[in-house]
């Protein structure tokens, strides 16, 4: 037993480092993946056919070997900006290491973000954008006040998957030394040789934090979506709900 | 300059697309207060033309000239063709009302954009013409809350609040359910009645009959035949337009 609350302790130290690899890595996929998208949804064809095959390229690659690439490539990098900035303060025993893990994941699901922004893009009707033309829209206000916004509520359900995905795919960052959750397992089954009980917990604590957001997100994507849904305006389905309480407290009343 | 007695002229436009040619040289002009019906079969150009109008299609030659705003269809600069859009509005087939407004920002939408207006004082005016076409009820309703007759004049409360020189119809309610027809019609009429200049393409002739100041009938991408709609309806001169109303009355 104690095993299991101690790991569970290990894993928890953990927890924070995983989060934030997590944030920043979708943060900077996302970033990536607008580029991307600006690139792909270009009006000419060699720009358009020059990033596909960049995003194909991104994708075909397992993750694993992004962050080995950039984790193998921080000096030569690191010590060579250091050099052209003339810094000289780069110290080889304390490489940012997390900064590089970051990239590596962003890289990796930055296609992936771009995907769902093109497809997003596509799925708003033709009309919604030719409405905005004929009342003599800028390409702007266009693009901030109507086609956006309606492509983030249209993108949510699949931004959510991808970022549970990536919360996953950052444990294999412990393969570059990072010490977060899964990091943390590792390092404790190691010295204790209880290694199926750490995994374990491990696993659990993953499925806890996976459940939590998937729950955020299914709640945001119900907020936003609502204007797609039929029916009642919310304003008067909460009113009609507080009407059913005071007939039910009546019949209650009654049956006093 | 002097103020041209036309709010609306369609000067010799022709569009095709590929080697299919839809406009083959439409001349219309428009006088103020007129509301044209534009009648014709299917695939003759009516919608093209339309769009033609405010350039969400642009025309292979010819030119538009709204009030005395003229713009040629080769004109590249987008901000010349933004002032002329901005002085059409348009009530399209499928609605098309901003998916993420509530009827009451659809509405309000175009005064806050486009004319700049603050948002009180275009929340007011949008409720006001909401209350023209009877949806002051539902202006907290997004369009997918809303009937297709509703929404429909939503749309056409969005298009009059901008007060554009010209407003065109382009078949308003040949995606409505029958029993819908009716009361999108009526909101058409009481428009039409305020004297603003409009274009009409329907299949309504009973509609056309009696709210048109005149009626023009096209096919193969030309205007045959141009009057007042005891004219066209019920005096056909060519045999083309006699046809199309046999087979529309039939
Ligand atoms: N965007 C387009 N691309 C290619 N062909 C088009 C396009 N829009 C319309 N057409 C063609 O133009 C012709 C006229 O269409 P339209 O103007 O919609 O006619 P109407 O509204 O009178 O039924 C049709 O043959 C149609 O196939
Ligand atoms: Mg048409």
């Amino acid at each position: 037993m104690e095993i299991y609350t101690t790991c569970s302790q290990k894993v928890l130290s953990g927890v924070p480092t995983t989060l934030s690899l997590t944030l920043w890595s979708v943060v900077l996929a996302l970033v990536l993946g607008i580029l991307l998208s600006f690139g792909v949804l270009s009006r000419l064809v060699p720009v358009r056919v020059f990033f596909s095959v960049i995003c194909s390229f991104l994708k075909g690659i397992p993750i694993l070997i992004f962050l080995y690439a950039f984790h193998t490539a921080i000096d030569s990098i690191m010590g060579g900006l250091d050099n052209m900035f003339g810094f000289y303060t780069y110290d080889i025993r304390k490489p940012p290491t997390y900064i590089f893990a970051v990239f590596a994941l962003a890289l990796s699901y930055a296609p992936y973000m771009c995907d769902m922004i093109t497809s997003a893009m596509h799925t708003i009707p033709k009309g919604q954008w030719e409405a905005c033309d004929a009342a003599g829209f800028t390409g702007w206000q266009k693009m901030s006040r109507i086609i956006i916004p309606q492509c983030i509520v249209i993108a949510i359900p699949n931004f959510g998957n991808h970022f549970v995905n990536l919360l996953k795919a950052s444990s294999l960052s412990c393969m570059v030394t990072i010490m977060e959750m899964m990091g943390e397992a590792r390092n404790y089954a190691t010295m204790s040789q209880k290694f199926l009980e750490c995994y374990i917990v491990c696993a659990l604590w993953y499925w806890f934090i996976f459940v939590v957001f998937e729950q955020a997100f299914r709640v945001i994507e119900k907020r936003t979506g609502r204007y797609l849904q039929p029916g009642i305006p919310v304003l008067k389905r909460k009113r009609r709900r507080f009407h059913m309480a005071e007939q039910q407290r009546g019949i209650l009343e009654e049956a006093k | 300059m002097p103020e041209s007695e036309f709010m609306l002229s369609i000067k010799n436009v022709y569009k095709h697309f590929g080697d299919n040619n839809v406009l083959n040289g439409v001349n219309i002009d428009v006088k103020k207060g007129e509301v044209v019906v534009i009648l014709g079969p299917s695939g003759s150009g009516k919608t093209t033309m339309l769009r033609c109008i405010n350039f969400l299609e642009r025309a292979n030659e010819g030119s538009i000239t709204v009030g005395n705003y003229t713009v040629t269809a080769k004109e590249k600069n987008k901000k010349k063709i933004r002032n002329l859009r901005r002085r059409t509005a348009m009530v399209f087939q499928q609605y098309n009302l901003f998916r993420n407004r509530t009827a009451v920002e659809n509405v309000m939408e175009g005064l806050v954009v486009v004319k700049k207006m603050n948002r009180e004082e275009a929340r007011k005016k949008a409720e006001d013409a909401l209350k023209d076409v009877g949806l002051l009820e539902k202006k907290d309703f997004y369009p997918s809350q809303l009937s297709g007759g509703q929404q429909q004049r939503v749309g056409i409360a969005r298009a009059l609040v901008m007060e554009p020189d010209v407003l065109l119809f382009d078949e308003p309610t040949s995606a409505l359910d029958p029993e819908l027809v009716g009361e999108v019609l009526e909101c058409i009429r009481t428009v039409a009645r305020t004297g603003i200049t409009m274009m009409i393409v329907t299949h309504e002739i009973a509609f056309a009959r009696e709210a048109a100041t005149r009626v023009i009938f096209m096919e193969g991408g030309v205007v045959v035949e141009d009057g007042t709609s005891e004219e066209v309806i019920d005096h056909p001169k060519t045999e083309r337009t006699q046809e199309f109303l046999a087979r529309i009355n039939a």
